[in-house]
């Protein structure tokens, strides 16, 4: 159905196969911004084809080390290695970011306001293959666009729609056939089925199943939803106030949480005869502030 | 259910028995002017909510639900055109205007998803809580600080008087959407609408501020109508949870069977396509296609069977009224044959 297209097997920089060694390192990573730490020192591996939630309030840090990664913001300190490379800090050349796009991508929460509304999702994809394989001519593009097409199940009169005529769902599938046009090895996922309806997530989530087991590619799963991490994931990092507070398999730390946030996150989530709690201690923390 | 029908007359004496509604809507069409065209984005909404009860109002998005509390509240954009009737506590609601409408928005609150977006971002905490006291019921402004400051306490924020001075962006949402509880709660309503009030909170906000709304309800005795795309939620918090799509009632059930027992096919489809917390499916069971909204919706046959894996010729033959089943309600042609048949299956 869609083959990877370098012989080298899996996209763009490491081979597949799982003794591979990991294609993103991250090492003490840190962010401060003036006297606030946000980030602070945070590791994290993830394998070739593997896939990795980072879970926590907002606040947490999350969203800054996914930004990190992506290159969208600057480390305070520490390491991230993706395909083996450096990215702790910004590129020096047009061709380096490149490279850099190649390895990680991501595709955030809102698909309504990511996407350029006046390009076709045929100009948007056309416009990320020129920019990262310019080697393909305008029939290998084409070629290209179909195929990312069928990978995130959009049909060809979708592919000539300016993106306001399409449903939620449709845009997020644009979102992610963009962010795969580069052939990343791993895919940064910022709450990208969260504000999808619950039909079309579950149509979403079966979709990134199926795109890792085709061609290999990693998800760093930046979310809320812990039932969305059980569907996604097999690994799990708990970031609570910039820190890592817990991390290991995604049914261990869900199953049996060991660190108090983890716990408290987990019996927050409603369910049959749940009854919320109310957490004093939290409250007045809050508002001492 | 019963094997002896009940003559009219014992009806009419049980219908004297059940305690009023507080709210009873019937027959509601709403439309609404959309580039020149009336189009329906309501079709047929009947409901009730009994005094101190908490009705789930369920759907994705274009099903209607916050168009309904729009509808319940008087809130909708100019050019709606609405038939049926909303009587609230005996009330002909339609027919309120100037001062009795105004009195009647006192009586049912409304509390929304963004507290942001319904707040002036100059003005301070507690100039917009106590508004409504101070112009609507000639409160003084001292009176209603002091009233402020209780309300406060009573949704966990305990140095009230402070915040009466600060500003929206001071407070974090979790805290802003307390005060927010707190400040619907001034006029004394005895119907709360809350729409989506948890949605952009972090998990553990919302798990506290769902706390507080139910002990807060069960406290005053305050009605609460719902109105959340998550139907774990509403199944939790609520006693009774209304379904909808394409701005039609499919489905009216008590929380406790909603998962178990559903009577619709789309309740059950809504429930199956949720991933799991406690296990990791080999594949969701997705709902093919996408919602329609009520205007997309044929008048001739189910809404939901396009996408229906239940569908048979005939839900295509005319739009099936709401029956009542099994104590609760369904707008299923095939509702009776199908029931106990519905509930949640194990993924897999």
């Amino acid at each position: 159905m869609f083959a990877p297209r370098s012989s080298a097997g899996g996209w763009g920089c490491g081979r597949m196969d799982s003794s591979a060694e990991p294609v993103l390192v991250v090492d003490g990573l840190r962010k401060t911004f003036a006297d606030l730490v946000a980030v602070d020192d945070v590791s994290l591996r993830v394998r070739p084809a593997g896939s990795l939630a980072i879970v926590g309030e907002s606040g947490s840090g999350k969203t800054t080390v996914a930004k990190m990664i992506v290159g969208l913001e600057r480390p305070t300190a520490g390491t991230i290695r993706a395909c083996g490379r450096d990215r702790s800090s910004p590129a020096r050349s047009t061709a380096e970011r490149r490279l850099r796009g190649r390895e990680v991508q991501i595709v955030f929460q809102d698909p309504y306001t990511s996407l350029d509304p006046r390009q076709t999702v045929e100009r948007t994809l056309d416009e990320v293959l020129r920019l990262h394989h310019p080697d393909l001519d305008t029939d290998g593009r084409r070629a290209r666009v179909r195929e990312l097409r069928e990978l995130v199940g959009l049909d060809a009169r979708q592919l000539r729609a300016l993106p306001r005529s399409l449903s939620g769902g449709q845009r997020q599938r644009v979102a992610i056939a963009r962010a795969l046009a580069a052939e990343p090895r791993v895919l940064i996922l910022d709450e990208s089925v969260a504000a999808l309806d619950v039909s079309i997530q579950a149509q979403v989530l079966n979709l990134l199943a199926d795109i890792r087991d085709e061609t290999g590619v990693s998800y760093v799963l930046i979310s809320h939803d812990l039932a969305v991490v059980r569907q996604l994931t097999e690994e799990t990092i708990v970031m609570w106030r910039g820190a890592v507070v817990e991390q290991g398999p995604t049914g261990r730390v869900l199953d049996a949480p060991k660190h108090e946030y983890t716990k408290r996150l987990r019996a927050s989530v409603p369910r049959p005869g749940w009854k919320p709690g109310r957490r004093s201690s939290e409250v007045s923390e809050e508002e001492r502030r | 259910m019963s094997e002896t029908r009940a003559s009219g007359d014992a009806i009419a004496d049980l219908e004297a028995l059940a305690p009023p509604a507080l709210l009873e809507v019937g027959g509601l069409v709403v439309d609404l002017l959309v580039e020149g065209e009336l189009r329906t984005v309501l079709h047929d909404i009947s409901l009730t909510v009994q005094p101190g009860e908490a009705l789930g109002l369920v759907g994705e998005s274009g099903s209607g639900k916050s168009m309904t509390a729009r509808a319940i509240d008087r809130l909708l954009p100019e050019g709606a055109r609405v038939r049926g009737s909303i009587r609230f506590d005996g009330r002909d609601v339609m027919a309120l205007s100037g001062s009795a409408l105004r009195r009647y928005r006192g009586e049912v609150a409304m509390i929304f998803q963004d507290p942001r977006a319904h707040t002036n971002p100059v003005r301070r905490v507690g100039d917009f809580m106590t508004e409504a006291l101070r112009t609507n019921a000639g409160v003084p402004r001292h009176e209603a600080e002091d009233r402020a400051v209780e309300l406060l306490e009573s949704v966990g924020i305990a140095d009230g008087r402070r915040r009466l001075t600060q500003y929206p962006h001071e407070l974090s949402g979790g805290l802003l959407q307390r005060a927010m509880i707190a400040t619907a709660l001034l006029t004394e309503p005895r119907l709360l609408l809350a729409d989506e009030p948890t949605t952009a909170l972090d998990v553990t906000t919302q798990a506290e501020v769902m706390a507080i709304l139910d002990e807060l309800r069960r406290e005053l005795g305050l009605a609460m109508v719902f109105i959340t795309h998550n139907l774990e939620l509403a199944a939790a918090v609520c006693d009774r949870t209304v379904v909808m799509y394409a701005g039609q009632v499919v489905e009216v059930r008590s929380s406790a069977l909603l998962h178990t027992d559903p009577l619709h096919p789309y309740t059950a489809a809504l429930a199956a396509a949720r991933p799991d917390i406690a296990s990791t499916a080999d594949r969701l069971l997705a709902i093919s296609g996408r919602p329609l909204s009520a205007f997309e919706a044929p008048p001739d046959e189910c809404a939901f069977a396009p996408r229906c894996p239940h569908v048979r010729d005939r839900c295509r033959e005319c739009r099936p009224p709401l029956v009542e089943l099994d104590g609760g309600r369904s707008r299923c042609v095939r509702a009776e044959e199908l029931r106990g048949r519905l509930g949640v299956r194990p993924h897999g």
